[in-house]
């Protein structure tokens, strides 16, 4: 068992998407993939509980739902409070500027709510990043990852001398970027996204691995938990 | 006659603005204006203080830029916070939306923080809606007005018959909107606006009067004194 798949979910929240948890009584719950036994495990604040699955499809339509839910509702949340810091945070209501530059914002803000709500999103979950000591043979093992991390290196060089202001002649042809490999799994799609990022720079890379069935998928999920480090 | 302009404005958004003021010891003051005696008048949590400027030219000067001042101070704290909320409000980092609205809102954001940083805008003083004999008066006497609001109550009406669910035949074909005249003063244009709006269909019309002098301007506002309901 070694993925946890989110923290701190609400009882609501949850019993809207895991019928199981309907009857029992508590109020939050971490929530982890327990592959082996085809089961999620919930550790709730009236302890912990087992969730069972009659095959790996159910499980992974329930993780479907359980995640589609919680990065809807946040992404929803966050979206309404930005509309409030924008309508009402000013001190001085009675204050307005001539070109009327929130209103713009606020019809971006609702369009992206309309998105959400038309429901073209896939929830992704961070599954965590390569520990740093397998990045470097990460990163060889692949000509085109090579290749990309080097063209990324030399634009972070520029951008280096572009605000380097001590006097070492050679600093910034030397200057390594922070390289991070990041796993992330998409239940919908049932693949895994491997992204590259380099400091400053951003993503440079990415590497999409498909699977057929769920059985695959959540194997691999459990596999991969096992390499990386979770961002918990 | 006097005005409140603003509420709780602090020491430090009145000092540079108002010099007088730097001697006095307050947090935050109510700004009143006494047009007739070219007077700013505030209520500060360490007691009132008169502030008479020389001539309308000086008045004018100062209350555009305190407006100015606090009005930056409002949006740039709005803008900020609501990019904070679309860093860090989410509860569950580790779930993403395949889709990233988050960056390109964060974008935009500080894109209008540009803008409001830069200076490019003016001030609207909202002072507040003409009384319903004077609200009736302006519509009466100016027929575009008038035409505005009479094709609102049409949209108004429609949209009502959209929405509306008791069992009158009638009801929507008779429903009147309210309708106010606000007005608003623009210290740097020396002008004042007024701006019909119709409940649900927002503004319909507006028409700005402007003033040569500093003189002719307060002198206008002046007028509208009696005429205005007040927020505060």
């Amino acid at each position: 068992m070694a993925l946890k798949i989110v923290s701190n979910v609400g009882y609501n929240n949850l019993a809207v998407v895991l019928p199981q948890v309907k009857e029992l009584n508590f109020d939050t719950a971490d929530i982890w993939l327990d592959f082996n036994n085809q089961a999620l495990e919930l550790y709730t604040n009236n302890g912990r509980v087992t969730v069972n699955f009659n095959s790996y499809d159910e499980l992974l339509n329930a993780i479907i739902a359980i995640t589609r839910e919680l990065a809807f509702r946040d992404v929803l949340n966050t979206l309404n409070r930005v509309i409030d810091d924008l309508t009402f945070y000013m001190e001085h209501p009675q204050l307005k500027i001539t070109e009327d530059v929130k209103n713009d914002l606020l019809k971006k803000v609702e369009k992206a709510k309309e998105r959400l709500f038309n429901s073209n999103y896939k929830a992704m979950i961070k599954m965590g990043q390569l520990p740093p000591k397998y990045i470097d043979s990460f990163i060889q093992s692949n000509v085109e990852v090579n290749k990309a991390v080097m063209d990324a290196t030399k634009k972070y060089r520029e951008l280096c001398w572009k605000t380097y202001e001590d006097g070492d002649p050679d600093y910034c042809d030397y200057a390594l970027p922070l390289v991070d490999v990041i796993y992330y799994a998409i239940p919908e799609e049932k693949s895994i996204v491997i992204i590259v990022d380099v400091d400053q720079i951003g993503e440079v890379y990415r590497i999409i691995e498909r699977y057929d069935t769920a059985y695959d998928f959540l194997k691999a999920v459990d596999e991969y938990s096992n390499k990386v480090i979770g961002f918990w | 006659m006097v005005f409140k302009l603003f509420s709780k404005v602090g020491y430090y958004e009145l000092a540079p603005e108002i010099v007088s003021v730097k001697e006095k010891n307050f947090d935050t003051a109510d700004v009143w204006i006494d047009i007739e005696n070219k007077k700013v008048i505030l209520h500060t949590n360490n007691g009132k203080l008169d502030v008479v400027f020389n001539n309308y030219d000086e008045l004018l000067y100062a209350i555009a830029n305190v407006s100015r001042g606090v009005l930056f101070n409002d949006m740039i704290g709005s803008l900020n916070q609501a990019i904070d909320d679309l860093l860090c409000y989410r509860s569950r980092d580790v779930l993403e939306t395949g889709e990233d609205m988050i960056t390109p809102l964060i974008d935009e954001i500080e894109k209008t923080k540009q803008k409001v940083l830069k200076g490019n805008f003016k001030v609207m003083i909202r002072l507040g809606r003409l009384a319903p004999e004077y609200s009736d008066k302006f519509i009466n006497d100016n027929p575009e007005a008038k035409k505005a609001i009479e094709d609102a109550v049409e949209k108004y009406r429609v949209l009502c018959w959209q929405t509306y669910e008791d069992d009158d035949p009638d009801y929507c074909d008779k429903v009147v909107p309210t309708v106010g005249v606000v007005v608003y003063a623009i210290p740097e244009e020396k002008s004042i606006m007024l701006k019909v709006d119709v409940d649900e269909i927002g503004e319909v019309y507006r028409i700005t009067e402007r003033y040569d002098t500093a003189d002719d301007f307060f002198k206008a506002l002046k007028t509208y004194e009696t005429m205005v309901i007040y927020y505060w």
